[in-house]
């Protein structure tokens, strides 16, 4: 029998972009986003007459303590439910079953799956379309291979729907960490999988697809380009993905290359065409965008100045954001370099090349660069960090020592003038 | 690398000034202002490019000038040349080439200098006392460390500034404690953020209580207001029953009040009277109206016979009819003919008149006058052919007068042109070129003897010089008389004390006399060795200078022989051009020659315009004759067409005097004027032809009107009056034959109403049958009987449905049944009871239900405002912002902190690993340099310690202690085992040194000088100094001097 259903993950609803310094006029676009990019996908849900929608986990951030979010994603699902259109839903580690308030009615049409796996059989007309199986995280940390639960159990197409680190992926938490060896040899035809933001689809040796849909809203650089939910086809027990751009605002990393720009106000020029560029993309309401200079040239050493940055910064940010479609500026990153030879300065010996030599030393020696951190300076930082929850330094120690080492040998090679 | 030469063009104020240096040891020696330091920054220019425009180190020369120069530089077995100049550029044009001359790409430059930096050239290879003494500001601004850096690294010398931009960098980021820096302010502002939400709590925790109490609240809400419906709803019940009381007593007394009437007069009809009469009504008025119609259609049957007897008969009508068509048809004729035709005979003497105006001999025959289109056309070709023929008269005497001028134009030339050659010099072109030759050649002669004469002057200028003696011969070396006396006045007291004995003093006389001898033989020896030294150098000059004087005289010769071979050809070239005058001026005479150069070239130009302007002039007369041709033929034309014209217009009778235009007009208007008098007379014709007409069709009509009975005698001819009469006649008959047709129509519509009457009369009989049978009477007296019976119980029914509408109302349901409710509920006072304890009831119970709504709407707002807050959103949102900037901020001060603890690292490599050798090396030459006053130098790697010396008898003293002079020999020390490890590890370059040793007494300076010479074998020195003891110390240890003199290039050696 034919169907069709919707698979999503990581909503993250109401919760916060992070890092742009944006003003109060931003604020309304920065904190609808999560909530329109949910309703596209409920949209789509019913104009794509999908049977059902999966959501595989970390529908919001229990620590954002947001009640919007809940709201928001209650009145969508109504709508589906209004509709015939069931849920079916797992919880991540940022939203536990022990981060939910007890006492939550129970809602026809939307089944939230609990610490132990469950199975619904959807029916459609009288037909049995499909068994859903799901397991939601009880608390923050599971470090359980939970895949290793699921299992078919009937005669008919068998979705899996899980919030798991699919590989080891290092860029996420490694919660319920399987491979994809665990998920092949199941019966599952379909894992809906969560956790992991960028979509991907693997495809399993008993024919069976493990997709992860991406998150549907970007909420930081990093999670640049399009963000996708899964719209999934399914015939003679063969299921067919594609993936639908359903974010509201769009991140992107633009680079901009000082070499042979005369001057910091020629620099928007430079940019300009790349700022053209985001208009052909039709979907978002608004962009964000990270600019990084980098290169060299002779505008080096004026961007070197936390002021000139901090100016650009203000005035790109108010150029931006009115153009058409808006644009964010989240921030300017500087990465440039003076135009000098790092090489033959080494080779020129003195004492810019015993700095050289010491930076080098450095890079080859993980535990005495972690040891850089012992310095009190950096460990009064570190600590003031930590009381706040921020990360530490000591995690880009690399790229750090290479700031500062540049840094100390332009500052020696400096020209008199 | 050295430097071999230098060549300045241009720069600062030195200018096309050359210098050549030895490999080892170099003095350039010259007086303030000499250029010294300028030769300092032109090498450093030449090497590294111009410094920038504006700063007082690029001595640039005024535009226009030449700027810059060369040097020759060599090395690893290869030369090279080494150029700048300026450029598009600030720095200047840099080109290289080798020893052979070709272009060398930039990068050989690098090479010979080894990759050094243009900083450390000018710190440690290229430098004056300024540059020296900078190891003193260093050591006072920073570390005594830090300054040994300086003076021994390139780029260290930034060392102390970039420690203190990033001390206080790192400073202005970040602080302990609760400093006002900009990443402490970020930090307690997310320390805030985060307290503050905190504070609000577990929110859809608490969303959720309100949730569940919500419920709570409407579940209660719903079962008391159920309640409460009920009880309302009972209540209702009664108080129906209650305001019903009066209606169900009255209904009681109906009810039983209309059971006693026959059940069949409920269905008795209410209008059977009211039907009865409309019946009965209906069929008496019909009855009438049949009456009155019958009266009317006999009435109308005699009308229409009367009517029918006066109409006329239908063949009168026709005839009278088509008399009149016809009369009416020449209506318009009738009426108008008189107008038109005076109209037509008063137009016909208006052309008379008209054309009496033009020739009164023309009104008789004009209609029959030839002036037709064939006519006018004939005439316009006579007149065309007479325009032509004028016109082309006037072209053939236009074209005559124009070549007449040209011929006398032309004939005017040639006699001016022949005039102006009979008066030009003959001689010919050729022959005057040769002398023009003759002449410049004579005249360049007399410069080049000038040129020779000045050469040759200076040549024996030169000559007189060399035969000056300079210097003499050095004189013989005097003899030792000095000591052989006293040796021998020594030798005879030595003989006399031998002679009387005294053997002691023989003894000390002899030795002091021998002792004696021995000094004066050894002084003889080495005198004699000086003499001959400097004898030797003598004649090597002196013989130098002898082949130089050969060399002069033999230049001298050549110059005399050349001016005797250009005096004779001299006088060779006067003899060709004829001038005996030998102090004739050789441009005057090249003047005079070039003149009737111009002067025959003239006359050659005037001979080809007279060849040129023979066949012009030909070809003019015989155009002069053509044109004559042409204007005698234009002439006999123009009379042939005159006569043609005279020969039309006679024939018409018109003056053959007229002008042609005029004739034309004339023509077209006696044609207009011929053709409207010919249309009028038409007219009038026509005219004559419609009165016949008329008066026939009036005669026609006459007698038909006779016909149909009129009578004529009013009317007699007048067509007007007999149509009106006609007219009357058939109009009466039209209106007979109307009033037939009406009477008719009358007749028929009152037969057809007496049918309908008689139907509706029988309709009405059978109603009335049918309504007495449906009553179930059988007259109008019984009928009325029970109609007042069944009135009256229809009454009494009325009433009973109003108490029962009264009733229903009240209590929502039957009448039937709330008679019985009421019956149990114990009637009037029973219901009045129940209705009293109820209403208490319901009281309690409402006031139950707003309690219970109001607690409901205040959950409900909160769990609005709780579901609408953004706070939280918000507190996020500044939370990352902050978040990013203070992990932004704190990147900073990771960076800038790292970057000091990487300086202190390098800095510690250092010391291990290279600083103590430096040391020994530097400690050895500052020993050399103080002649062992010092012997040692020690650093401490500790930041804030002090530069110390040990003296030879082994006492610390602190740099600072010491004397101007003998720190500057120290940093002078420290730079030269810079320079030895540099040489040591790459490879030799030049060393440049301005003047650094003013401050040095003169043995220190010796011992300076010394270290420069033993290092100049190594790699080349270069020295510069304005002092003359200087220069001696420097000749002392075999420097090659210079004197750095921009006013001349001489080069003086010594060895």
């Amino acid at each position: 029998m034919r169907f069709r259903f919707v698979h999503a993950a990581d909503l993250h609803l109401d919760s916060p972009f992070r890092g742009i310094a944006a003003d109060r006029r931003m604020h309304g676009i920065l904190h609808d986003a999560t909530f329109r990019a949910f309703r596209r996908i409920v949209d789509l849900c019913l104009s794509e007459s999908a049977a059902f929608l999966l959501l595989a986990g970390d529908l919001f951030d229990a620590r954002d303590r947001s009640v919007r979010a809940r709201l928001a994603l209650d009145a969508e699902l109504v709508r589906l439910s209004a509709a015939g259109v069931q849920t079916f839903i797992v919880h991540g580690n940022h939203d536990p079953l022990s981060g939910q308030p007890q006492g939550a009615a129970a809602r026809p049409g939307i089944h939230v799956f609990g610490a132990e796996r469950g199975e619904v059989v959807v029916v459609r007309d009288g037909h049995e379309l499909c068994a859903v199986q799901g397991i939601s995280y009880p608390h923050e940390r599971v470090e359980e291979n939970l895949a290793q639960r699921f299992g078919r159990t009937r005669e008919l197409f068998t979705v899996a729907l899980l919030h798991a680190n699919l590989g080891g992926s290092a860029a996420h938490a490694n919660h319920a960490p399987c491979t994809v060896a665990d998920l092949t040899g199941r019966g599952i035809d379909y894992w809906a999988l969560g956790h992991v933001h960028t979509r991907a689809v693997h495809a399993l040796q008993d024919g069976g697809l493990a997709v992860y849909p991406g998150n549907p809203q970007g909420r930081h650089v990093l999670e640049d380009g399009e963000r996708t939910c899964a719209l999934v086809d399914v015939e003679e027990g063969r299921a067919r993905v594609s993936f639908v751009g359903v974010d509201d605002v769009r991140w992107h990393a633009l680079r901009l290359d000082i070499e042979g720009v005369p001057s910091v106000e020629a620099l928007f020029d430079v940019l300009e065409p790349q700022l053209q560029a985001l208009s052909a993309h039709p979907g978002p309401r608004a962009h964000a965008v990270r600019v990084t200079l980098h290169g060299r040239g002779a505008l080096h050493r004026e961007l070197a100045l936390r002021a000139t940055v901090e100016q650009l910064e203000d005035q790109w940010r108010e150029a931006l954001w009115t153009r058409t479609p808006q644009v964010i500026l989240e921030s300017v990153q500087v990465q440039t370099r003076a135009q000098r030879d790092l090489a033959a300065l080494a080779a020129e010996g003195g004492w810019v090349s015993t700095v050289l030599a010491e930076w080098e030393g450095l890079q080859h020696s993980p535990a005495e660069l972690r040891g850089l951190w012992d310095d009190p300076d950096l460990v009064r930082l570190e600590r003031a960090l930590r009381a706040v929850g921020l990360r530490s330094t000591a995690e880009a120690s690399d790229a750090i020592l290479q700031d500062a080492a540049l840094r100390v040998i332009d500052a020696l090679v400096e020209d008199d003038a | 690398m050295r430097i071999d030469r230098i060549r300045v063009e241009g720069f600062g104020a030195l200018s096309q000034v050359s210098y050549t240096l030895a490999p080892g040891l170099n003095l350039l020696e010259g007086a303030n202002e000499a250029g010294k330091s300028t030769l300092l920054a032109f090498i450093r220019a030449v090497l590294f490019g111009f410094a920038r425009k504006g700063s007082a180190q690029r001595y640039e020369v005024p535009e226009g000038a030449a700027f810059g120069g060369e040097l020759w530089l060599s090395g690893a077995g290869e030369r090279l040349l080494v150029r700048r100049a300026r450029g598009r550029r600030s720095e200047g044009q840099l080109s290289l080439r080798n020893g052979d001359g070709a272009p060398q790409p930039p990068e050989r430059l690098d090479a010979l200098l080894h990759g050094v930096s243009q900083r450390l050239f000018e710190e440690v290879f290229a430098f004056g006392l300024s540059e020296l003494a900078s190891f003193e500001g260093l050591a006072r601004e920073g570390s005594v460390a830090d300054a040994l850096f300086a003076a021994g690294f390139d780029g260290a010398r930034r060392l102390p500034k970039v420690k203190q931009a990033l001390e206080s960098a790192s400073e202005s980021v970040f602080k302990g404690g609760a400093a006002k820096q900009p990443l402490n302010l970020a930090l307690q502002a997310l320390g805030q953020l985060r307290a503050e939400r905190q504070a609000l709590g577990d929110l859809p925790a608490r969303y959720q209580q309100l949730v569940d109490r919500q419920r709570a609240l409407e579940d209660g809400l719903t079962s008391v207001r159920h309640a409460l419906a009920e009880r309302e709803q009972a209540h209702q019940a009664l108080l129906g029953l209650h305001h019903a009381a009066a209606d169900l007593v009255a209904w009681e007394r109906l009810a039983a009040a209309i059971a006693a009437f026959d059940p069949e007069l409920a269905h008795h009809p209410p209008d059977a009277v009211t039907r009865f009469e409309l019946e009965r009504g209906r069929r008496d008025e019909v009855e009438g109206r049949l009456a009155q119609a019958q009266v009317l259609l006999s009435a109308a049957e005699r009308s229409r016979e009367r009517i029918v007897g006066s109409l006329l008969e239908a063949e009168q009508v026709t005839t009278l009819r088509a008399a009149m068509a016809r009369l009416l048809g020449w209506k318009e004729s009738w009426r108008t003919l008189g107008d038109r035709r005076s109209a037509a005979m008063a137009e016909r003497r208006a052309l008379h008149a008209e054309v009496a105006r033009l020739d009164d001999a023309l009104v008789s025959r004009l209609e029959t006058l030839d002036v037709g289109a064939a006519a006018r056309a004939a005439w316009a070709a006579c007149s065309a052919e007479l325009n032509d023929a004028s016109r082309l008269r006037a072209d053939a005497a236009a074209e005559r007068a124009q070549r007449c001028d040209r011929r006398d134009d032309l004939v005017e030339r040639q006699r001016r042109a022949s005039e102006e050659l009979a008066g030009l010099c003959a001689v010919p072109v050729a022959a005057l070129e040769q002398r023009r030759r003759e002449a410049q050649r004579l005249r360049d002669l007399g410069r080049e003897d000038a040129a020779l004469n000045e050469a040759r002057a200076a040549l024996r200028r030169e000559l007189e010089i060399l035969g000056r003696d300079p210097e003499s011969a050095p004189s013989t070396p005097a003899h030792p008389i000095a000591l052989a006396v006293p040796a021998m006045v020594a030798l005879l007291l030595a003989v006399g004390a031998l002679l009387l004995g005294d053997h002691r003093i023989a003894w000390v006389c002899g030795i002091l006399a021998g002792s004696m001898l021995i000094a004066a033989g050894i002084h003889r020896r080495r005198t004699q060795v000086v003499f001959a030294r400097a004898r030797a150098a003598f004649e090597s000059r002196r013989s130098a200078q002898q082949v130089q004087t050969q060399a002069v005289a033999q230049r001298l010769r050549e110059l005399d022989h050349r001016q005797e071979t250009s005096e004779a050809e001299r006088l060779r070239l006067r003899e060709a051009l004829g001038v005996r005058d030998s102090e004739a001026a050789p441009e005057v005479l090249l003047e005079g020659v070039e003149q009737s150069l111009r002067q025959a070239h003239r006359r050659e130009a005037l001979a080809r315009e007279l060849d040129a302007l023979a066949d012009p002039l030909v070809r003019a007369k015989r155009d002069v004759e053509a044109a004559e041709a042409r204007v005698q033929a234009a002439t006999d034309r123009r009379m042939a067409a005159e006569h043609e014209a005279a020969t039309f217009l006679t024939a018409r009778g018109l003056s053959p005097r007229l002008r042609a235009d005029a004739v034309t007009a004339l023509l077209a208007e006696l044609a207009r004027l011929q053709q409207s008098l010919r249309a009028v007379s038409h007219r009038m014709a026509v005219l004559e032809q419609e009165s016949e007409s008329v008066e026939t069709a009036r005669a026609e009509l006459q007698a038909a009107c006779a016909q149909a009975g009129a009578g004529c005698a009013d009317t007699g001819t007048d067509a007007e009056a007999l149509v009106v009469q006609a007219q009357a006649m058939l109009q009466g008959h039209d209106q007979a034959e109307e009033a037939v047709r009406a009477e008719a129509t009358r007749i028929e519509g009152l037969e057809s109403q007496i049918a309908g009457d008689d139907a509706i009369r029988a309709a009405a009989d059978e109603a009335l049958r049918t309504l007495f049978d449906s009553v179930g009477v059988k007259d109008e007296a019984q009928l009325r009987t029970r109609s007042a019976r069944a009135a009256e119980r229809a009454r009494i029914a009325q009433q009973l449905e109003l108490h029962r509408i009264g009733i229903e109302r009240a209590v929502r349901c039957a009448t039937e049944v709330a008679y019985a409710r009421w019956k149990d509920a114990g009637g009037g006072d029973g219901v009045a009871q129940r209705l009293a304890e109820l209403e208490a009831e319901l009281n309690s119970m409402k006031t139950k239900a707003t309690a219970l709504a109001e607690e409901k709407g205040a959950v409900a707002s909160e769990r609005e405002r709780l579901g609408a807050d953004a706070r939280v959103a918000e507190i996020r949102l500044e939370e990352e912002q902050l978040g990013a900037r203070a992990q932004a901020l704190a990147r900073t001060y990771a960076r800038d902190r790292l970057g000091l603890i990487l300086l202190a690292r390098a800095r510690r490599r250092y010391e291990e690993a290279q600083q103590p050798a430096l040391l020994r090396a530097a400690a050895a030459l500052f020993a050399a340099l103080t002649g062992g006053r010092y012997r040692n130098v020690l650093v401490s790697a500790e930041a804030d310690a002090d530069l110390q010396v040990v003296d030879a008898a082994g006492r610390v003293v602190s740099a600072e202690r010491l004397s101007r002079g003998t720190r500057e020999q120290l940093y002078l020390a420290f730079r030269m085992a810079v320079l030895e490890d540099f040489a040591a590890r790459k490879g030799p370059l030049p060393i440049v040194l301005d003047d650094v040793w003013v401050n040095f007494d003169p043995q220190r300076a010796r011992s300076a000088i010394a270290v420069l010479a033993q290092r100049s074998r190594a790699q080349q020195v270069i020295a510069f100094t304005c002092h003359p003891w200087v220069r001696e110390l420097f000749v002392s240890q075999g420097a090659q001097v210079v004197a750095a003199d921009h006013a001349g290039d001489l080069i003086r050696s010594s060895a």
